[in-house]
């Protein structure tokens, strides 16, 4: 059976079953095959389930039924599937199998789809490179001297390999954008609460949302439209209205292509992108964002306060893994010491130093300060505009361990995705151009953000951009 | 400025052994990080609100209750000690 999975949609792959072109069965073979080839010295994947072809053939009874039935996922390793390992890339959750289905994945088990296995990522989603994974880099399959990003670098190298149809990630602060920039894949960063958190393990509670990944707009936003809605158990959960009004206007931040540190073409893919809107009918207009330049600090703030607080539940009592100490206080250091790994630790002690009474009001209460003029400025500027566009991120893939020793050049990685988690607004990750580097072609992304509820607007001009017809 | 002993307090507060080299490695690690997310300081704000976000206290109707203890095995299977029905810790007392 010879399937062509680079050009597959799940719109295609689910007529393809439906005609009897293939089955369920042949679709999870044929990822399988290329799992069994790829993923060796890719390691997008941590675990491949052992009850794939079982879940293929029960999924094939729907095929017809529900447009996700048989649709192969990759599972990032933060969202739990009830009776499975699962434990955000770390040593401290050893041998944790979850006793219960994240929300997004009870949805998904609805729609019949089949869960290939979980996805390799920064530990507890905390890196921009999947580096901080306690068991392993994943390589960019565009060119594997490379990262494939982070912190969802396994969910969405999965799919970049041909080794999932389309994935689920986590998007804390750009984490399944940046590694779909990376990537050359399509990545969405939902609204805040628009998917529920419950089953999601929790990095940053005010800023986290899992969001899809895929390699066209279509396919995320099936999926997207599948596990999002109000859910009793995350009481910050919202249902998203239907309506959607079709965007014409895109801003663009002043003085964005002119920041230090901007791979130069990052800035002419932006450019192009920008033009190719224009030429589609979109108008673009400078605004003006002057908190901005705050984001990143804020977002390194916040998110480390945040870390330090959801981290300290780990303590070898309940769950996962312990490391026995002289008593019971010792139990903890002991545990720790062995679980986290340098960057869960940095970002504990970091966390603990900007809440400490000392520098609360100075850091923690600062920042809670400069997010509302974030808020605000988007509020503003959506006003006026429809959609705003950035580059994903500042550089194409970089090397694996080029920014190891520096966690603040790792942190820069994400200057133009964390405002929108800030915000709490949804974006998208939308492949804009490549980088010829080396004999390799390095993808480059664009960023488009939208109102809060606004995920209508970023398919549209999504799929405008990219060709898609709707 | 941030300290050895600041990070020697940060890690007893964070229940985080530290080696001596360990602690050099942090104690620049957090130097720099503070001295980007420094930055903040230079932000202007008008009338400086201690709350943390506008949405707070939804709480979910404490209706419908699971039937008592069929989650308890489940998850006391995943205590790394427990007995008879409970976790078990070393004593604290």
């Amino acid at each position: 059976m010879n399937i062509d999975l680079n050009n597959l949609t799940i719109r295609k792959a689910s007529s393809a079953m439906k005609r009897g072109d293939f089955s369920a069965r042949e679709l999870a073979e044929a990822y399988l095959d290329e799992i069994k080839k790829k993923n060796p010295s890719i390691n997008a994947y941590l675990e491949i389930y052992d009850d794939v072809l079982k879940q293929a053939d029960e999924a094939q009874k729907y095929v017809g039924k529900n447009v996700l039935a048989g649709i192969p996922l990759a599972i990032k390793d933060n969202i739990l599937i009830k009776g499975r390992r699962v434990q955000s890339a770390s040593k401290i959750l050893d041998g944790y199998i979850a006793p219960y289905d994240a929300t997004a994945i009870e949805k998904l088990k609805k729609e019949h789809v089949v869960f290939i296995g979980r996805a390799n990522m920064d530990e507890f989603a905390m890196g921009g490179s999947t580096e901080n994974s306690a068991f392993g880099v994943t390589k960019n399959p565009s060119d594997e001297s490379r990262v494939a990003g982070g912190s969802s670098g396994g969910s969405v190298a999965a799919v970049a390999m041909d080794g999932a149809l389309a994935a689920l990630g986590s998007d804390t602060g750009g984490s399944v954008r940046q590694p779909a920039s990376f990537c050359g894949v399509v990545g969405l960063k939902p609204t805040y609460g628009s998917v529920s958190r419950h089953g999601l393990m929790a990095m940053g509670s005010s800023l986290d949302v899992i969001g899809p990944i895929g390699k066209c707009v279509d396919d995320v936003e099936i999926l997207f439209n599948a596990i999002k809605g109000k859910d009793r158990f995350d009481s910050t959960s919202i249902d998203i209205p239907e309506k959607s009004k079709i965007p014409k206007k895109i801003g663009v931040p002043k003085g964005l292509l002119s920041g230090e540190g901007l791979d130069k073409a990052v800035a002419e893919s932006f450019t192009a992108a920008l033009e190719r809107f224009r030429s589609l009918g979109f108008d673009i207009v400078e605004i003006d964002m002057p908190s901005f330049s705050y984001a990143l600090a804020v977002y390194y703030v916040i998110m480390p306060a945040e870390v330090s607080t959801n981290l300290a539940r780990f303590d070898g009592v309940k769950y996962g893994l312990h490391k026995d100490g002289v008593n019971s206080i010792d139990d903890y250091f002991e545990t720790r010491r062995e679980g986290f790994g340098p960057e869960a630790r940095r970002r504990i002690m970091l966390g603990a130093y900007v809440l400490s009474s000392g520098y609360y009001d100075a850091y923690y209460g600062k920042a809670a300060a400069v997010r509302e003029l974030i808020k605000a400025d988007f509020a503003k500027a959506f006003e006026t505009v429809d959609l705003i566009a950035t580059p994903t991120a500042p550089t194409p893939a970089f090397r694996i361990g080029e920014k190891t020793s520096d966690p603040v050049a790792m942190y820069l990685a994400d200057i133009f995705t964390v405002t929108a988690n800030l915000a709490g607004v949804p974006a998208i990750s939308l492949p804009a151009g490549v980088k010829d580097e080396g004999g390799k072609k390095l993808p480059i992304g664009i960023q488009l953000m939208a109102r809060h509820e606004g995920e209508g607007e970023l398919f549209y001009a999504g799929k405008k951009l990219l060709g898609e017809v709707e | 400025m941030i300290t050895k002993t600041d990070i020697e307090k940060l890690s007893k507060l964070s229940r985080l052994t530290l080696t001596e080299a360990e602690k050099e490695k942090y104690l620049k690690d957090m130097e720099s990080i503070l001295d980007y997310i420094g930055v903040i300081n230079a932000a202007q704000i008008k009338d400086m609100k201690p709350e943390v976000g506008e949405v707070r206290n939804i709480m979910r109707d404490d209706d419908h209750p699971h039937e008592s203890g069929i989650f308890t095995d489940d998850l006391l299977k995943l205590a790394p000690k427990s007995e008879s029905g409970r976790v078990k810790v070393k004593k604290i007392l």
